[in-house]
């Protein structure tokens, strides 16, 4: 019977828990949330010397205030006031209550959209057609084709495609108007950019955080476009982009690949860039904060988190008509006489 | 009801009739058919700085069989390697200390050992003491739907095990009971983690170079024992017992941490398989 006490009851002390506390402990307090969210932004933000912030600073700076907090929505305010001096649309925290979003990004540019001329009857009009989430109308007495992608959380199918550019078979050009998209998938946006290139192209670079140091970056791997499987989902004349400073995230990743594309103008002002890959964390107290760890780049290895350039400048200034799209329209004519 | 407590009644007498001694030719193998339900507590660094903890349940089948050759009686396997092998499945749902968000866990464990049994060189009636090595294979995905773009989390890891137990038979009030307790604690093998910010998406496209490395005592950690109190019936072998389970790994600038306890009812099989006659 000893010899049955001894396995029982060995093991019994060996089944004490293992587990250990994470490395990174922050209380649940207005300043443990605060120290928290400095640190994962410190370690874990890819921009923080990008944005040109000292961030060393702001700990100090906010830390002084954490102490003062009364509640969670006054923690909010100043966890969302902290987060701002980053100028990132990509970073976020997300509440039961509200969200925080930083405006710096896309206020103060130029205006470059109006829904209301893009929707009338002499562009889009209201019985425009929708393929996955396309809007397309033929323009311009029928001689072009206007596809207008309001947000790249939509997708579209091969078929989809194959519909719409069968429609703008015997058009001269394309315009492809992706203002005001905030981006989505980057799948989707690769699989448009896809639809205009004759051969795979590199388009650009990206890179990831691999470790705790503002520089710890992964070696820069290619990122890729390949060609669409179906020569029929396949335009090769001119396409021209339409953009303004709201096109953002997946969208400033678009532009930037439709500048490696065959036969293409883009048109507008400045993308918002968001040039990350935006991922998710968790505060102490459960809250969400969302911030880019991956680094996208062009081809020539310039960062593209401060937006792309237009081949052609144009703000929308006319009451009555789309300064872009007329723009557009007037390349596309240009380029089918010439 | 009475047509609910009638098929819960025949699949219990189907599990009795099934979980008996059946023997025929051959050697000797035991079958060990287990559900386990407890208590688990996770730290996945790449997906949330926080503890989550929660419970799981898994299935779990192992088989013990001896190699060697049999005796006259056709009863008693009398090689002193065996080998073992088990697949678990498991499911799990935890919650961090806030309540704000979960992850939910599938797991999928299996592996395969050989081990030498030391009775003969003790000599003690009833006891059995065996050890050799083990090799695992552990799968446990981790969802926290909210995260963006990395809402996933693997733990994938092919490791050579140490694996050791002890086991005493006894008999007692007309019947007989087995006390045992084994544990395996990992050596060397390969595990994949990504990089410290590198998103699943990534990974997709191919990017997997710094995501699989090599494991060891230096990186990995990992404890799974059991103890486990055998009863025999006179139709049925039954089992209870006590599984702790701890893992701790570190690659990429990143740690992870999971512990499951959980309580263990088996139904146990023992026959002997059947001798394939040259004609």
């Amino acid at each position: 019977m000893k010899k049955v006490s001894a396995i029982l009851f060995i093991p019994v002390f060996l089944m004490t828990s293992c587990m250990q506390e994470p490395q990174y402990t922050y209380e649940n307090t207005a300043r443990g949330n605060v120290e928290a969210l400095w640190d994962i932004i410190d370690k874990r933000y890819c921009f923080v010397e990008e944005k040109g912030v000292d961030w060393d600073a702001v700990k100090t700076e906010y830390l002084a205030y954490a102490d003062t907090v009364k509640n969670v929505r006054e923690m909010f305010a100043l966890m969302s006031s902290m987060l701002d001096k980053l100028h990132d649309g990509h970073v976020n925290l997300y509440t039961d209550f509200d969200v925080s979003r930083n405006r710096d990004w896309y206020e103060g540019y130029p205006e470059a959209y109006s829904q209301e001329i893009v929707y009338s009857e002499q562009y889009l009009g209201k019985d425009y057609m929708v393929a996955g989430g396309m809007q397309y109308a033929l323009i311009h007495g029928n001689s072009i084709g206007l596809i207008r992608y309001p947000s790249f959380s939509s997708g579209f199918t091969a078929m989809n495609m194959l519909f719409v550019l069968g429609y703008f078979d015997l058009c001269d050009g394309i315009i492809v108007d992706v203002r005001q998209n905030g981006g989505g998938s980057l799948e989707y946006a690769k699989s448009l950019a896809s639809t205009f290139m004759s051969e795979p192209q590199h388009v650009g670079w990206w890179s990831h955080k691999t470790g705790e140091g503002h520089y710890d970056l992964s070696k820069p791997e290619q990122m890729r476009v390949d060609t669409t499987a179906y020569a029929e989902t396949r335009w090769l004349k001119p396409v021209v982009v339409l953009c303004d400073r709201h096109s953002y995230s997946a969208t400033n990743f678009f532009v930037s690949a439709m500048r490696y594309a065959d036969n293409c103008t883009i048109v507008g002002i400045t993308t918002g860039g968001g040039g990350g890959m935006p991922m998710s964390y968790e505060l102490p107290c459960g809250w969400m904060l969302r911030f880019s760890s991956v680094k996208m780049y062009d081809k020539q290895m310039k960062s593209i988190e401060e937006g792309i350039e237009p081949d052609i400048k144009r703000e929308q200034k006319s009451f009555f008509k789309d300064d872009l799209i007329e723009t557009a329209v007037q390349l596309i004519e240009e380029k089918h006489k010439g | 009801m009475r047509k609910s407590a009638l098929a819960i009644l025949f699949s219990l007498f189907t599990i009795c009739i099934c979980s008996q001694e059946v023997v025929y030719e051959g050697r000797m193998h035991e079958d060990v058919l287990s559900v386990r339900w407890g208590g688990i507590r996770q730290y996945d660094e790449y997906l949330s700085p926080l503890l989550y903890t929660g419970q799981f349940v898994a299935l779990q089948n192992e088989w013990w069989q001896r190699f060697g050759a049999v005796t006259g009686d056709g009863l008693q396997a009398t090689g002193d390697w065996g080998h073992a092998g088990k697949v678990k499945l498991q499911g799990a749902r935890l919650f961090n200390r806030a309540y704000t968000n979960m992850i939910y866990a599938l797991g999928v464990q299996g592996g395969w050992g050989a081990h030498y049994d030391f009775c003969r060189l003790m000599n003690v009636e009833g006891l059995s003491l065996f050890a050799g090595p083990y090799l695992d294979f552990d799968f446990f995905v981790k969802e926290i739907s909210q995260n963006v773009n990395k809402p996933y989390s693997i733990d994938l890891c092919i490791d050579l095990k140490a694996h050791a137990g002890i086991r005493y038979s006894f008999a007692a009030k007309r019947s007989s009971y087995r006390i045992g307790y084994t544990v395996m604690t990992g050596v060397l093998g390969a595990q994949f983690v990504p990089e410290y910010g590198q998103s699943y998406y990534e990974v997709t496209e191919g990017i997997i170079g710094g995501a699989v490395g090599f494991s060891s005592l230096h990186n990995r950690l990992t404890l799974r024992h059991e103890l486990t109190f055998d009863m025999q019936f006179p139709h049925s072998a039954w089992r209870l017992g006590v599984e702790h389970e701890y893992v701790r790994h570190s690659m990429n600038n990143l740690s992870f941490q999971r512990e499951q306890v959980s309580l263990v009812v088996a139904a146990l099989f023992n026959y002997t398989t059947k001798i394939r006659k040259m004609r």
